[in-house]
C-alpha cells in the first residue's frame, strides 16, 4: 500500500518537479558556480513557493561549502539534504489503531475552497477501507449545498452521516450532538467537516474555538486530531494561515491538497521550519483514493527530480 | 519573516539617503528590496524579473525630489508603474454583443467560481437591471449544481433547472436555448474547477466554447495563489479566449501578487475583486490598492507623494509671482524646463489650466523631448547671469561663446532664444488673464504633483 502511494506521489509530482529539476540542471550545467549562477538557482527555488528566506539559506549553505563539487548532482544533493532535514521530522501517520478514545475525533479546518470536504471524504475512505466504522459530520452549515456535498461523500465511503435538519444550524451544537450519537453507535472515527473561513476573520475563528470547547465537555482530550488543509496552489499566505490556525485551534496536522497540478507545494518547507506542524497527507486528485502519505525523502526527491 | 523584510528595506534607505539622482549603484540596492517584496507577495518570478527591468530603465537618471532618498524615489516609481500596469478602464462586462450575452467562468478547483457567478449575476441584475440566467456545468463535484441553484434562489436569481443525467455539453445548449426563448439579457455559465494541465477537462471547456457563442470568458483566480499562478494563467489563456480576470478572496491578508502575474501573462484586465462571502461583496478593481499591497511600502509612497506636493506647490507659487509681475527670465525658463519635464510636457501642463487650451497650439511640442530640455539647459548654464536676465543682449559673438561652452551650435542657441520668446509671450498672456489668480489657485493647478512620473 505504502509503495503504491509513493509511486502515486512521484508520478503526480513529477509533472511539476521536472520543471524545477530541469531548471536547476540548465543553470548549473556548463558553468562554474558564481554569484549569478547561485542567484538564478535561488530564483528557481523561490518559484516553487519555498519562500525567499529559506531559498537564501540554502544558497548560503552552498556558498559556505569549502570544497564544492560543482556537478549538477552534487549541488542538487546539497539542496535535497537541506530540504529533507526540515521535512523529515514532520512525517506523521494518524495512529488511530492505537487510540482507544472511541470515537476518535478528527476536526478538519481551513480557508475557503482549499479542499476540506474532499479531504474529509478521502480520510473517511482511507479509514473505512481499513475496516473502521467511520462517521462524518456536516458542520459546514453556512455554505450553500455543503451538507449535500458531504452527504454524497458519506455514501461514496460507506460512512455514517451526521447533519442538522435546520438550515444554518449552530456548528458547535451539531458537533456536540453528533459526538454523543457517534459514541452510542460505537463509531470508531468521527470526522468533522467545518466551513471554510479566512484566518483573519476573528468572529469566524471564534466559531472554531467554540466547536472545540463543546467537544471538550464530553471528553477533555477531544478532538484527537485537528487537521489544517492547505491548498498547494497557495503561496506565502500558507504560512500565515498555518500560524493563525495553529494559534487559535491548536492544529496538530497538515494536509496539503491539489498537488496534482503544477503547483509545487514548496510552502510546506518554511511552514515546517518555523511552525513544525507534522504533515499527514498530500491530496493528489479529486477521487476518494487521491490522498497519499507524506514522506519527506520522497517529497524532496520528487520536488528536485532526483531518483 | 515580514518584519525582516521591512527592516532590510529600511537599511537600504538609510544607506542611500540624501543622494541627488538615481544612479545605477543606488538603484541596484533598491531594486533588490523591491524584488524581495514582490516575491514575498507571490508575484511570479518571470513577472518580477520583467517588472524590475522596466523599473531599471525608467528610474536611472531621474532626479530625486528634495527630502527623500533615491531608494524612496524608486519605491514611488515602482508604485506608479505598478498602478499603471495593473490598471485598466475596461472594468465592466462588455454589453455590446447581442443578447443573450454569454459569460463563461473558468478556473482551478476551489478558486471561487460558483460564489463569483452568483455575485456577478447579482451585480448585473441589481446595478444594471439586466435579466440574468445562471447555469452550472459542474457535473463532477458533488452537489456543485445544487450549490449554485441554492445561491441563486436565495438571491432571486433565475437558474437553469438541474437534470442530473446531463453532460456539460448538453447543459450548455439547453441553457442557451432557455436564455434565447425567454429573452434573458445575460447567461452566466459556472464551469467545474479544473487543473490547467488536465487535457481532457481543458478540452471540455474548448468544446463548450465552440458550441455556443461566448462573449466573455472570465478567469477566476484566488488572490492567495503562489508562484504557479503564472502557469495557470498561461494554460487557460492559451486554450481559451480569456477576456478578463476576477480575483477572489481579497478580504484575506494575502498580498495578492497573483494579480500582477495574471495581468503580466494574460495581458487581460482585472475586472472585479471578491471581498467577502456575501453576494454583494464583489467590487470593481482598484489598481492602487493592490499595488500598495504587493509592494507593502505604502508609507514610503505617501512620504514621497507628500514631498512632491510640497515642492510643486512651492514652485508653482514662485512661478505665479513671476508671471503676475510680467517678468520672466531665462532663469525662470530653465526652472520651468525642469518642471515641464517632470510634469510630462507642456501640453499636459496646459491641459490642467482650464480656459487656456487655445494656447496649446502655440507651444512647440518638441520641447517635450527630454533631450532638447537637456541641451537647452546646458546652453542656459553657459550664459552669464546678465545674459540670463536680459536675453536681448545675446548677439552673434555671445551666441558663438554659448554654443561652444555647451557643445552645441549657434542654430541651437537661436532656437532656444526663439522658444524663450514664445514662452515669454505666452506668459504675458497668462499675466493679462484676469482669472489668473483663480486658475493658479484651482485644485487642478495645485495638484500638478499628481502628474509626476506620468
Ligand atoms: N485537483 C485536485 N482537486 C482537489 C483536491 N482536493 C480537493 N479538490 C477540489 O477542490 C474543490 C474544492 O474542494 P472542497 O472539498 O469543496 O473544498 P472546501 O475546502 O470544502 O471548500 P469550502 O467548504 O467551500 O470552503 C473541489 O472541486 C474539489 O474536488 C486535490 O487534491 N486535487
Ligand atoms: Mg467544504
Amino acid at each position: 500500500m505504502v509503495v503504491t502511494w509513493i509511486k502515486n506521489l512521484k508520478k503526480s509530482l513529477s509533472k511539476s518537479s521536472s520543471v524545477i529539476g530541469e531548471g536547476i540542471k540548465k543553470i548549473i550545467k556548463s558553468r562554474k558556480i558564481d554569484d549569478s549562477t547561485l542567484e538564478e538557482l535561488e530564483n528557481h527555488l523561490i518559484s516553487s513557493d519555498i519562500g525567499i528566506v529559506f531559498s537564501e539559506e540554502i544558497i548560503t549553505e552552498i556558498k559556505n561549502k569549502k570544497y564544492l563539487d560543482t556537478s549538477v548532482e552534487a549541488v542538487k544533493k546539497i539542496i535535497l539534504n537541506s530540504i529533507i532535514k526540515v521535512l523529515k521530522p514532520l512525517e506523521k501517520e494518524v495512529l488511530i489503531g492505537k487510540i482507544n478514545t472511541h470515537p476518535f475525533i478528527i476536526l478538519v479546518v481551513g480557508v475557503n475552497g482549499v479542499g476540506k470536504t474532499a479531504t474529509v471524504g478521502k480520510l473517511a475512505y482511507k479509514f473505512s477501507s481499513q475496516g473502521k466504522k467511520v462517521g462524518i459530520v456536516a458542520a459546514d452549515t453556512f455554505r450553500a449545498a455543503a451538507v449535500e456535498q458531504l452527504e454524497i461523500w458519506s455514501k461514496r465511503t460507506n460512512s455514517t452521516f451526521f447533519s442538522s435538519k435546520i438550515e444554518n444550524a449552530d456548528p458547535a451544537s451539531l458537533s456536540y450532538s453528533s459526538y454523543l450519537k457517534a459514541k452510542e453507535q460505537k463509531i470508531d472515527i468521527l470526522i468533522i467537516d467545518t466551513a471554510g473561513r479566512l484566518h483573519n476573520k476573528s468572529n469566524l475563528m471564534d466559531q472554531l474555538t467554540k466547536i472545540i470547547r463543546v467537544l471538550k465537555k464530553i471528553n477533555a482530550s477531544a478532538p484527537d486530531e485537528v487537521i489544517l488543509v492547505l491548498d498547494g496552489n497557495t503561496g506565502q499566505n500558507s504560512i500565515k494561515q498555518a500560524s493563525v490556525f495553529k494559534e487559535i485551534c491548536d492544529i496538530n496536522s497538515l494536509i496539503i491538497s491539489k498537488l496534482d497540478g503544477t503547483a509545487k507545494g514548496g510552502a510546506v518547507i518554511p511552514i515546517g521550519k518555523t511552525l513544525k506542524i507534522p504533515i499527514i497527507g498530500l491530496g493528489v486528485g479529486e477521487q476518494k483514493e487521491d490522498l497519499v502519505k507524506f514522506e519527506a525523502d520522497e517529497f524532496a526527491r520528487a520536488l528536485l527530480d532526483i531518483n | 519573516m515580514f518584519e525582516s523584510l521591512s527592516e532590510k528595506i529600511n537599511e537600504t534607505f538609510k544607506v542611500l539617503k540624501g543622494k541627488g539622482t538615481i544612479t545605477e549603484s543606488n538603484l541596484e540596492e533598491a531594486l533588490r528590496s523591491i524584488r524581495i517584496a514582490f516575491l514575498e507577495a507571490d508575484v511570479a518570478l518571470t513577472a518580477t524579473r520583467d517588472f524590475i527591468e522596466r523599473i531599471r530603465s525608467k528610474a536611472i537618471g531621474q532626479t530625486v525630489i528634495k527630502s527623500v532618498s533615491p531608494a524612496q524615489m524608486v519605491v514611488k516609481i515602482v508604485n506608479d508603474e505598478l498602478i499603471e500596469f495593473l490598471g485598466s478602464k475596461n472594468h465592466e462586462i462588455n454589453f455590446n454583443n447581442r443578447p443573450p450575452l454569454v459569460i463563461l467562468m473558468a478556473g482551478l478547483q476551489g478558486s471561487g467560481k460558483t460564489t463569483t457567478t452568483a455575485k456577478l449575476a447579482y451585480r448585473l441584475k441589481n446595478k444594471f437591471k439586466k435579466s440574468v440566467l445562471v447555469a452550472s456545468l459542474d457535473t463532477y463535484r458533488p452537489a456543485a449544481r445544487e450549490q449554485l441553484e441554492s445561491l441563486a434562489k436565495k438571491n432571486n436569481i433565475d437558474s437553469l433547472e438541474i437534470i442530473m443525467s446531463e453532460k456539460p455539453s448538453q447543459i450548455v445548449l439547453r441553457a442557451e436555448q432557455k436564455a434565447k426563448n425567454e429573452n434573458y439579457d445575460i447567461l452566466i455559465l459556472d464551469s467545474a474547477g479544473r487543473n490547467h494541465i488536465d487535457t481532457k477537462m481543458m478540452n471540455e471547456l474548448i468544446d463548450i466554447s465552440n458550441r455556443i457563442s461566448i462573449s466573455e470568458t472570465l478567469l477566476v483566480v484566488d488572490s492567495m495563489s503562489g508562484q504557479d499562478a503564472a502557469n495557470v494563467a498561461k494554460h487557460f489563456s492559451d486554450k481559451l479566449n480569456v477576456t478578463g480576470i476576477i480575483l477572489s478572496r481579497l478580504d484575506g491578508d494575502a498580498r495578492g501578487g497573483a494579480a500582477l502575474s495574471m495581468r503580466f501573462i494574460t495581458q487581460k484586465p482585472i475586472k472585479f475583486i471578491g471581498v467577502g462571502e456575501k453576494v454583494e461583496e464583489l467590487d470593481e478593481f482598484f489598481p492602487d490598492r493592490i499595488a500598495s499591497r504587493i509592494l507593502g511600502m505604502g508609507d514610503v509612497v505617501t512620504l514621497v507623494e507628500k514631498a512632491a506636493e510640497d515642492i510643486d506647490e512651492e514652485e508653482a507659487k514662485n512661478l505665479q509671482k513671476k508671471i503676475l509681475k510680467g517678468r520672466f527670465s531665462l532663469i525662470d525658463y530653465s526652472k520651468q524646463l525642469d518642471q515641464i519635464s517632470k510634469l510630462g510636457g507642456v501640453q499636459s501642463l496646459l491641459k490642467y489650466l482650464p480656459g487656456l487650451s487655445n494656447l496649446k497650439n502655440n507651444v512647440n511640442e518638441s520641447i517635450e523631448n527630454s533631450k532638447i530640455v537637456e541641451i537647452q539647459k546646458a546652453m542656459i548654464n553657459s550664459m552669464t547671469k546678465k545674459e540670463r536676465i536680459f536675453p536681448d543682449i545675446i548677439k552673434a559673438s555671445r551666441k558663438v561663446r554659448i554654443a561652444k561652452g555647451s557643445g552645441t551650435r549657434v542654430q541651437d542657441v537661436n532656437k532656444l532664444l526663439k522658444q524663450f520668446k514664445k514662452m515669454s509671450q505666452m506668459m504675458k498672456k497668462f499675466g493679462k488673464n484676469k482669472n489668473m489668480d483663480q486658475i493658479m489657485n484651482s485644485p487642478q493647478f495645485k495638484n500638478l504633483g499628481s502628474l509626476i512620473n506620468k
